[in-house]
């Protein structure tokens, strides 16, 4: 479905990926895990065409068999890959409501938007109680079950979730990973970035292991969880 | 750091020392060869600009603060001085240092309400300040003479203990004058550049909260580059009103004239002594030709269009009014191509082709 | 009170155009981040464009807005397009010259098309103005009944002569009874001195000398209470001269002799008045008439320098124009004749009495009721239609935004072009109460910063607020400080605002 080969990107002069590879196949969870600055976070960027793309050593992004490269940040939603950004970026001056009916700005998902509004409330049953509040007033916890719920307003068949955990409290961070799942379940496939390398693996089909920009590891979950350098480096063990 | 590098490289190299030395003894000897008043008219003309870009420079260029209210200083120098020369028959070159003592009282006032703000916040009161400064022009017209302006009747001689020195009959006066004052601010900018205080100043342009933690007060540090700028722009104040004789609110201390301040530096490129002196030979010979119709009848060479036709005869009537026309045109230009002026832009390509 | 509650009304009418200004340049600054120096020319473009479309084509400015909206909208999607798309994310200062350079192209263009000549844009209603609240705010007896003999004053002097007559008695009665209300109120007497000298002239024999001697008392007695009046001088000496004329001998000499003498008085503080150098000058000519010789020449002489003077004060320079400079005593008299030949002049009566009620101007009401208009549509796209939160969204997060699949470049297009249509609609809705010049932009971009950030840059209801608070400022600072001062007024309310909330009067708010 996605694939990734020989990915470089720098920030100016300093190079932060160095040729990665990545594959998502359809229904899948995959991770991608690595301590803080491995790159994580501008691969998912390089897919959702946040940042410019490196015209001379690029490498290529292919999704469905289209090249990602030339497409704008916004074009790429429009064929079905939706990012759910790092800090949840959720519109402040927005309510609930308003947030989720951005997520189907697409002319394409406009017809399925009270469909999918409903959905996200079966599936964030608090986000309904709370749906004529302005965002930004909201916890960090159902910022990010409004992040997501944005995210799955767009019909995705590519969910890229960058580090959907982060700054949440234990309970709440369990909670996602449970509804990352259940999203899967319904047939989106996901592609998760995340610093929280023993919940991902636990629920990931295949993951990837990222360090300074370098893919140095690859199986699947479980396996990974296993992984004697996994565990010395993430886990702690 | 590239602040530490410049800090290094303040040695003259025996080069510059001479060709610095060859120009100046050039400009020295200029009035000597001609006696052209046109042609002394432009060189004073392109004295005042460096003089204003020169000034404008070591506050907007080396510490970071655009401001785009200095026809303020400009306009309070210029009126300290002619106040004086016309209501109270105090000669000019005693006049200008009240307008220099004036211009920093209401710097530092305007320092200590502008500088609490950064970015675009500081420059919309920079120009704030100057607006409240033309309005008080415009309404105390026991002072000031109002919207009317003031015209120099007659211009006292220079004396020295009983001596008539010049008594500003002729050009030559002023040009001595404004190439003095000219070196005076290259020498101010080349001395804020090379010592600690530029250090500060440079500092505070890179980036005001590291600035900060290192333990430099930007309060105090932005105010001093203030008054050393806003100083230097009176002495050019004092200047124009001097030679040209005559000052009126909307042509001294508008929004115009602060924004040609600091078109001569963006022209010419911010933050560089050079800068300027290219700003003003862009600016200088352009304005001039499209002010005496120089453009027009350019056109009318190109054969583009007839001087006798409707179109030509409306050029040569309305294109000398609308010279701010190309300053517009010209920082539309600068800042789309040439974000970093024309040094900069000269810069970039001789880097390329050396790559 | 009334003045007070005069110049908040008209505050706030004003400001409902502010608030539009400020609204465009919140959402250009809302949706890029970019503060536009060039949106008060923006505005001057609009203003050109109403003036072309009512010369050109009679269409009134107010419906005009409907053909100049979308030409507006256009014209700013394209500037944002090509010139200001290229510097999103460059440094601040870098964008602020950018529109301030285009700003000064947009000045600068038009100053080449139109000259810097002053257009004026004159509709049916351009000085037309109703009253509301008659019947809570009423002034002081005096008010009523000095107005009342205004009224009738102005009546009198448009009707035919009998009624004329009947209605000047009718004002004499007004006034009469006000000066007995309010003894020190020298306008009454003005205007009570004007009204038996014109019922004078009306009148014959043995009644008009009674009237223009009543007449006369009263200019005396106003002269008293303030003797440097304008007014007072100059009617005294209109109502001496014409007493003058009907009267002959040593008698009309004297009479001629004391006007010019009042004539002479007022000359001081309004040297630039044609009126009165023009019936000084009469004076002059028939008391020459009435001499010979030496006597008679200079009089004449000097009512052709009164005349001459005169001439230079005429409100058109077509009319100063007539006629070569003469030489002789008889090219003189000729002259004189030719110009005076029907000496009448104009009383000036003083029309400044407080009404019942506030009066409200016509187009200010006009074009108030169409911002509010304006301001409801745009809130209802902004808040719901998929567009106007696209926009909004991309004010609040740029990257979030895209991630919608909102084309933020698009966005910043729209944004633009409702800025700029906003700015135009201002230009149209002012077109009829300023003049229209090249360089009225750079006025309207400084107040637009000082409405945006008084509301908090980026804020539509802000900038609304921020308006209507301009406009208030303004109004109350013409008002109880001087016209002259009111822009400092707002200056400085701009600076404390900037320097204690600096986030704007309604909290840190976005779109």
């Amino acid at each position: 479905m996605l694939t990734i080969s020989k990915l470089n990107f720098s920030y100016g002069d300093m190079q932060v990926l160095w040729d990665i590879d990545l594959e998502v196949h359809k229904g899948e969870i995959v991770t991608v895990v690595g301590s803080n600055g491995a790159g994580k976070s501008t691969t998912l960027k390089n897919i959702s065409r946040l940042v410019k793309w490196d015209t001379n050593r690029g490498g290529t992004i292919t999704f469905n068999g289209v090249n990602l490269a030339k497409l704008e940040s916004h074009e790429v939603v429009g064929h079905g890959i939706v990012q759910v950004p790092e800090g949840r970026k959720i519109f402040p001056e927005m309510t609930v409501l308003e947030n989720l009916r951005m997520g189907s700005f697409l002319k394409s998902c406009r017809k399925d938007r009270q469909a999918n509004i409903e959905k996200v409330f079966s599936l964030f049953p608090r986000l309904k109680e709370r749906e004529k509040q302005l965002g930004g007033t909201m916890s960090g916890g159902e910022q990010q079950m409004l992040a997501i719920g944005r995210g799955l307003m767009a019909n995705p068949k590519l969910l890229l979730l960058d580090e959907p955990s982060l700054g949440l409290s234990p309970l709440f961070v369990k909670n996602i990973f449970e509804i990352i799942k259940e999203i899967n379940r319904q047939g989106v496939t996901i592609l998760l970035v995340e610093q929280n390398v023993f919940q991902s693996l636990n629920i990931a089909h295949r993951a990837y292991v990222l360090e300074t920009g370098r893919v140095v590891l690859t199986g699947e979950g479980k396996e990974l969880l296993n992984n004697d350098h996994v565990k010395k480096a993430f886990l702690g063990r | 750091m590239k602040i530490f590098r410049n800090m290094h490289n303040s040695g003259f190299s025996p080069l510059s020392v001479i060709s610095a030395a060859a120009i100046l003894s050039l400009l020295l000897a200029f009035p000597l060869f001609v006696k052209t008043p046109y042609i002394l008219h432009m060189m004073i003309l392109f004295f005042l600009s460096i003089i204003m870009g020169e000034s404008w420079n070591i506050l907007g260029g080396y510490t970071g603060q655009y401001s785009v209210g200095h026809a303020a200083y400009f306009g309070v120098g210029a009126y300290t001085t002619m106040m004086l020369m016309q209501f109270k028959q105090i000669p000019p070159w005693f006049g200008m240092w009240a307008g220099m003592v004036m211009v920093v009282v209401v710097a530092l006032m305007i320092g200590s309400i502008c500088f609490r703000l950064r970015g675009p916040y500081f420059v919309l009161a920079s120009i704030a300040v100057a607006e409240i400064i033309r309005l008080s022009a415009m309404n105390l017209k026991d002072i000031t003479n109002g919207a009317e302006g003031i015209l120099a009747t007659e211009i006292m001689p220079l004396k020295i203990g009983g001596l008539v020195v010049t008594d500003f009959l002729t050009k030559v006066p002023f040009y001595y004058i404004g190439l003095a004052f000219t070196l005076i601010t290259i020498l101010a900018n080349y001395l804020v550049q090379h010592s600690k205080l530029g250090y500060y100043f440079q500092a505070i342009r890179e980036d005001q909260d590291a600035a900060h933690s290192l333990g430099i007060n930007l309060t105090v540090y932005k105010n001093i580059a203030l008054a050393i700028s806003a100083v230097l722009t009176s002495l050019a104040g004092s200047f124009y009103a001097i030679y040209v004789g005559f000052i009126d609110p909307p042509t001294v201390l508008g929004l115009d004239t602060s924004v040609q301040i600091v078109l001569i530096c963006i022209i010419g490129g911010i933050g560089t002594i050079m800068g300027p002196v290219i700003g003003s030979l862009v600016l200088v010979p352009l304005s001039e030709a499209l002010r005496t119709n120089m453009i027009a009848h350019g056109i009318f060479m190109t054969g583009l269009v007839s001087e006798q036709s409707a179109a030509g005869t409306f050029l040569k009537e309305n294109l000398g009014h609308a010279h701010a026309l190309i300053y517009g045109i010209l920082v539309v230009v600068v800042i789309l191509f040439m974000p970093d002026g024309v040094l900069g832009f000269i810069k970039k390509l001789t880097q390329k082709k050396m790559r | 009170m009334t003045i007070f509650l005069q110049s908040l009304i008209s505050g706030i009418l004003i400001g409902g155009v502010y608030a539009l200004i400020g609204i465009g340049l919140s959402i250009i600054f809302g949706v890029m981040r970019v503060i536009n120096f060039a949106h008060g020319d923006i505005l001057m473009i609009g203003m050109y464009l109403t003036y072309e479309l009512f010369t050109l084509l009679q269409i009134d400015p107010f419906v005009s807005i409907l053909i100049s909206i979308p030409i507006m909208f256009l014209y700013g999607g394209l500037l944002q397009k090509i010139f200001i798309n290229r510097i999103q994310g460059a440094l601040p200062q870098n964008q602020i010259l950018l529109t301030i350079g285009l700003g000064l192209v947009m000045s600068n263009t038009m100053m080449l098309v139109y000259t810097s000549d002053y257009k004026i844009l004159t509709t049916s209603y351009s000085s037309d103005s109703f009253k509301v609240l008659q019947s809570v705010i009423n002034p002081d007896k005096f008010e009523s009944l000095y107005n009342k003999g205004n009224q009738l004053y102005a009546k009198a002097i448009a009707a035919p002569r009998d009624k004329a007559a009947e209605l000047l008695d009718a004002a004499d009665k007004k006034y009469t009874e006000a000066l007995t209300i309010k003894g020190d109120q020298f306008r009454g007497m003005n205007n009570l001195g004007v009204s038996l000298a014109t019922l004078a002239g009306l009148r014959s024999g043995q009644e008009t000398d009674r009237l223009f001697n009543q007449a006369d008392e009263q200019f005396s007695k106003a002269a008293s209470l303030s003797d440097d009046d304008f007014e007072v001088l100059y009617n005294w000496g209109c109502s001496l001269a014409a007493h003058a004329a009907t009267r002959t001998g040593p008698e009309a000499d004297s009479l001629f002799a004391k006007a010019a003498d009042k004539f002479k008085t007022a000359a001081d503080s309004r040297p630039d008045s044609f009126e009165l150098f023009s019936a000084w000058a009469a004076t002059l000519d028939r008391q020459a008439r009435l001499k010979q010789g030496n006597e008679a020449d200079s009089l004449y002489t000097e009512a052709y320098e009164k005349y001459l003077t005169a001439k230079e004060n005429m409100p058109t320079r077509e009319a100063a124009k007539a006629g070569q400079p003469a030489k002789t005593i008889p090219e003189m008299q000729s002259q004189l004749a030719a110009a005076y030949g029907n000496y009448v002049h104009a009383f000036r009566i003083k029309s400044d009495g407080h009404d019942a009620g506030l009066s409200v101007s016509t187009p200010l009401a006009i074009s108030f009721a169409i911002t509010m208009i304006i301001t409801i549509i745009l809130y209802w796209f902004l808040m719901k239609t998929d567009t106007g939160q696209a926009i909004r969204a991309t004010a609040q997060d740029r990257d979030a935004a895209q991630l919608m699949g909102i084309n933020v470049r698009k966005m910043a297009i729209i944004a633009f072009g409702i800025g700029s249509a906003l700015a135009g609609t201002a230009g149209a809705l002012v077109s009829p109460t300023y003049y229209i010049f090249p360089q009225i932009g750079s006025m309207f971009t400084l107040k637009a910063f000082v409405i945006t950030v008084l509301g908090g840059m980026g804020s539509i209801f802000g900038a609304t607020l921020g308006g209507i608070i301009i406009g208030i400022a303004e109004s109350m600072g013409a008002v109880y400080i001087s016209s002259g001062w009111k822009d400092v007024v707002v200056f400085i309310l701009f600076l404390l605002v900037l320097l204690f909330k600096p986030a704007g009067l309604m909290g840190k708010s976005k779109m």
